[in-house]
């Protein structure tokens, strides 16, 4: 999206008239603006988001209110939303995959349809846990569809969404805005094309296609170098989305959440999902990690519930599911280790913190593993025979 | 309704091993990793033991167990 220079005047245009506007104009304009930019987009599926858009603004509240039925509103709400996503992401990977589809052509969803979908179960949960209260229709239409995060996050939280609004033009919040997105530019435009695998050299494969199609040839340490580094250009392009997205949204006084801190500093795994995609975790702690640990009283079963919906919502692919697996099993590891360690006076004495940041660099090779998984074409096979590569291991195929 | 902050503290410091020292009643405990979730399973199945009936799944959320000012505050709305 901010490859086209339409963003840009549609951004920059729609910022100046939103604060020349009364204020009691401001939020029918910018959602207006935001639908009409994501429409010309997405012709078909923005105006069907609108629908499940006016039917959980208007009919959550009025189902949930009826405490014996509130249960079954929700999940009702929440299924039917969630089938919406099978039926547009997963149900043509999936019937493409039975019929004798041409392997490797994308089959394109939604614009934004992952997003706009979590956006929506955690404003019907939290609606039915009372966490709602002031809301309007004008408010809701702009959380829903804000332009600059609409495709790639973060995912606002609606609670966080009303109570970070500055009502008051300043030039100093103008200022920040801008700053943030030029971090932005400089991080997506310089500094990940400088750690981009097709820019490096040094023998190391330019591309996934280059890695999978020389894997038998590739020292297992090259296999590591093209793996750190398309984890350093996903951290560089994804976190510089989002300080673009951040800065676009404060330029109409919208404060949104934050998405990353520093993960590649993470100085263990647990750590490592606190500073990365740190909306996506928090979500899914929320709806997917307490609910199940609520309900089995296991952890490991949450993590692992957690872990695969991650995965799954990422991608419908073999490979999103196996980085889930991979995650959820370096989580529950380090669970264990935790709770095993606790017991003894040595860890409490200190030794975590004084040697925490010896797990900087094992939390880097753990993550840069999973990649294997995640960047590699989403096929069952491939992904692990990348990842066996890594240690040196040849699978034939 | 027999339950206090001080048997909160005891049980966080005791059977969990937490440093209570530097715990508030609005540090966040779950979220910040004071607890993890083996502990959060134990000191709900104490909070059950010590006040009655089972908390509903649907109660077990941030909001409502991931601070000892929190964890306060729905035990007693719970008594009420």
């Amino acid at each position: 999206m901010i490859q086209s220079p339409w963003f840009w005047l549609v951004l920059f245009g729609s910022a100046v008239a939103f604060w020349l506007l009364p204020q009691r104009f401001r939020f029918p304009f910018l959602s207006a603006t935001s639908f009409l930019y994501l429409a010309s987009l997405e012709p078909v599926g923005v105006p069907i988001f609108m629908v499940w858009t006016v039917l959980f603004f208007f009919v959550a509240p009025e189902a949930l209110r009826e405490r014996r039925y509130a249960k079954l509103a929700l999940i009702g709400l929440v299924l039917s939303i969630l089938g919406y996503l099978c039926w547009e992401k997963y149900l043509p990977v999936l019937l493409a995959a039975m019929s004798d589809a041409t392997p490797g052509v994308a089959i394109a969803a939604p614009l934004g349809i992952s997003y706009f979908t979590f956006k929506l179960i955690h404003y019907a949960v939290e609606t039915a846990r009372g966490n709602i209260k002031n809301r309007s229709l004008p408010t809701f239409f702009t959380y829903i569809f804000l332009f600059p995060i609409f495709t790639a996050g973060p995912i606002e939280r609606f609670d966080h969404f009303t109570s970070n609004l500055e009502h008051k033009f300043s030039g100093q919040m103008t200022a920040e805005a801008l700053t943030r997105i030029a971090y932005g530019l400089i991080k997506i435009m310089l500094i990940a094309k400088l750690v981009s695998p097709d820019h490096v050299g040094f023998g190391i494969p330019n591309s996934a296609e280059a890695l999978v199609s020389s894997l038998n040839d590739v020292g297992a340490l090259k296999v590591w170098a093209f793996l750190a580094l398309t984890y350093l250009y996903a951290y560089l392009d994804f976190s510089a989305y989002t300080d673009i997205a951040i800065g676009a949204s404060l330029l109409f006084g919208i404060r949104i959440m934050e998405n990353f801190r520093f993960p590649i500093l993470a100085v263990n795994i647990s750590d490592f999902w606190k500073r990365w995609h740190m909306t996506l975790a928090g979500w899914c702690q929320n709806y997917v990690y307490l609910p199940v640990l609520a309900r089995t009283r296991t952890p490991y079963l949450a993590v692992y519930a957690t872990f695969i919906a991650m995965g799954i919502w990422h991608g419908a692919a073999f490979g999103w599911l196996f980085w889930g697996l991979y995650h959820a099993s370096g989580v529950a590891l380090y669970m264990t280790w935790v709770r095993y360690a606790r017991r003894y006076e040595w860890w409490r004495a200190g030794v975590r913190s004084r040697w925490k940041y010896v797990g900087i660099p094992f939390t880097f090779a753990f993550v840069t593993g999973s990649y294997a998984f995640s960047s590699t074409g989403g096929g069952a096979f491939v992904s692990i025979q990348v990842f066996l590569a890594l240690f040196g291991i040849r699978l034939g195929g | 309704m027999n339950f206090q902050r001080n048997d909160l503290i005891g049980f966080l410091k005791g059977a969990l091993n937490v440093d209570v020292s530097d715990v508030e009643d609005d540090t966040l405990l779950f979220s910040t990793g004071v607890i993890d979730s083996f502990s959060m399973i134990e000191l709900i199945t104490y909070i059950e033991s010590t006040t009655g009936p089972s908390i509903p799944p649907g109660d077990i959320t941030l909001e409502n167990f991931d601070s000892i000012g929190r964890i306060l505050s729905y035990v007693n709305s719970r008594a009420a």
